[in-house]
């Protein structure tokens, strides 16, 4: 088992390091909550549609 | 409670709607407590409408400023049961007691009789039959008579963001979700429409052919008025463009009659507005070409795109980290695939932290948006631009107001595809070069060699 290149533990460091920021997070799981996004489409849907 | 793990894991993401179970939680502490204001805002969240009718007479019991959230809390009840239909009642009458200068009790009671006669009760578009239901004429005639028209929505925005920020629940999703949960319902003030057709197709005009030209005047001018107090005093699009079309209607009917009276000057203010509010009007209605634009939509899109890369980046490292794993702890020949995964997972974090980057960039303005308005002071009027200002979900103002955005990758496929074919035609001599020059090599180095 070789070690890791530096620059490859750097990205990953650097990456779980987003995980960590709460609007981050927040964001991720938003395009992820398709029901919510359904609803808030089918209300604009409504709304446009009035 | 959600357990600890799930209930955990769902405060790290800042995910989900708050469970009838978490609202329990919240509602035996405020009981034990007396805390008016958790009971308000459980009793709006709470999918049984039973229930919620119980922490509603709570806290309006223990403060009767919190009368209005029965607004929000009547459309959960199934006012069907026969034990329930005199409390319905009671619950308007003790509204429109408390705030009897507000429309919105009077189009609720207008809202719960004709809902109480179901499928007896005439369609919203037969005006003559409507005009024959009394009972509701009279609720609506109450409602335009009132001289305020407030849904109550800027006071539960208040009360329910306080209560996110209060109990650390505080995210774009528990805030859209609350703001979804708003004003007396789209099907009470849609009937208000129903009532102005009601006076001006029929009442209005009958009165003006019967040659009561007061009586008309009066039922176009009502009509007109509860349309500017939709307009002026209503918190969404569609009271905006409900009320646009009452004032149209009505200011058209008033014009011809006012001329016909010798008011010219109020005619010609009235015709003048007619011709201010069209354009309005084509605004919702997604007909004002220049009011359209694409950039709503694709920043959604864009967000939506690096979130999908950021996923797919995510499992292709995971998967191929557990694969390395279960090929070092069993040590034999190595496969092709082996060889393949040692150069993917050196890459592949990369491919995250661009993914993670692009993300961020475009998922910011929405984040900076939330803690603006989680924080931001004065009345809030309208609460629907937090649909499109909070959440990338690929859609703006009412009406078609996204502008067609194209495929942005057929200018570029051209120049790509010529420069592909460049690419090709300056390879083919080098690399036919560079073969030539082997062969000229190879029998020397062999020689050499041997």
């Amino acid at each position: 088992m070789k070690r890791p290149p530096f620059v490859t533990v750097l990205f990953l460091a650097l990456s779980a390091a987003f995980f960590l920021v709460p609007d981050f997070r927040q964001g991720l799981v938003w395009p992820l909550a398709w029901p919510l996004q359904g609803l808030v489409s089918a209300t604009g849907i409504c709304i446009g549609g009035t | 409670m959600p357990g600890p793990i799930v209930g955990g894991l769902q405060r790290f993401l800042g995910v989900g709607p708050i469970s009838a179970a978490t609202l329990e939680h919240y509602v035996r502490a405020a009981e034990a407590h007396c805390d008016a204001r958790t009971m308000a805002f459980a009793a709006a969240n709470m999918p049984d409408g039973t229930e919620a009718l119980r922490l509603a007479d709570k806290a309006v019991g223990l403060s009767p400023q919190l009368t209005w959230i029965y607004v929000l809390v009547c459309p959960k009840v199934r006012w069907q049961r026969s034990d329930l239909a005199a409390r319905r009642e009671e619950i308007i009458h003790r509204l429109e007691a408390w705030d009897p200068d507000n429309a919105t009790p009077y189009l609720l009671e207008a809202s719960g009789i004709a809902g109480s006669r179901g499928a007896a009760f005439p369609s919203f578009f037969q005006f003559d039959r409507l005009a024959s239901e009394s009972a509701w004429c009279a609720a609506m005639a109450k409602a335009f008579a009132a001289p305020r028209y407030d849904s109550y929505s800027p006071r539960w925005f208040d009360l329910s963001r306080a209560w996110l920020r209060e109990h650390g629940r505080a995210t774009p999703n528990s805030l859209i979700y609350e703001s979804l949960t708003v004003g007396p319902g789209l099907h009470a003030v849609a009937q208000a429409g129903s009532y102005a057709d009601v006076l001006n197709k029929e009442l209005g005009k009958k009165a003006e052919q019967a040659g009561r030209t007061d009586e008309a005047l009066a039922d176009y001018w009502s009509v007109a008025h509860m349309g500017e107090r939709l307009q002026v005093q209503g918190d969404g699009s569609w009271e905006q463009m409900l009320g646009g079309k009452m004032r149209i209607d009505a200011y058209e009917r008033l014009v011809p009659l006012l001329r016909n009276a010798g008011r010219a000057e109020e005619a010609a203010t009235l015709s003048n507005t007619v011709s201010q509010l069209r354009p309005q009007q084509d605004v919702y209605r997604g007909k004002d070409a220049f009011a359209q634009s694409t950039n709503l939509k694709w920043t959604g899109l864009l967000v939506q795109v690096f979130a999908g890369l950021l996923t797919v980046s995510v499992l292709a490292l995971l998967l191929t980290m557990l694969y390395l794993l279960e090929q070092w702890a069993r040590p034999g020949t190595r496969l092709r695939l082996y060889r393949h995964a040692v150069v993917a997972v050196q890459y592949l974090p990369a491919v995250l932290f661009l993914a993670c980057l692009g993300f961020y960039l475009g998922y910011y303005p929405y984040a900076a948006n939330f803690h603006h308005y989680m924080t931001a002071t004065g009345e809030v009027r309208d609460l629907e631009p937090l649909l499109w200002n909070v959440l990338p979900s690929r859609m703006g103002p009412p009406g078609n107001s996204n502008a067609a955005l194209g495929n942005p990758f057929w200018p570029y496929a051209a120049y790509a595809l010529a420069g592909l074919v460049v690419a090709v035609l300056v390879g083919i001599p080098l690399r036919r070069r560079a073969s030539l020059r082997k062969e000229r090599t190879g029998p020397t180095e062999n020689r050499e060699a041997a």
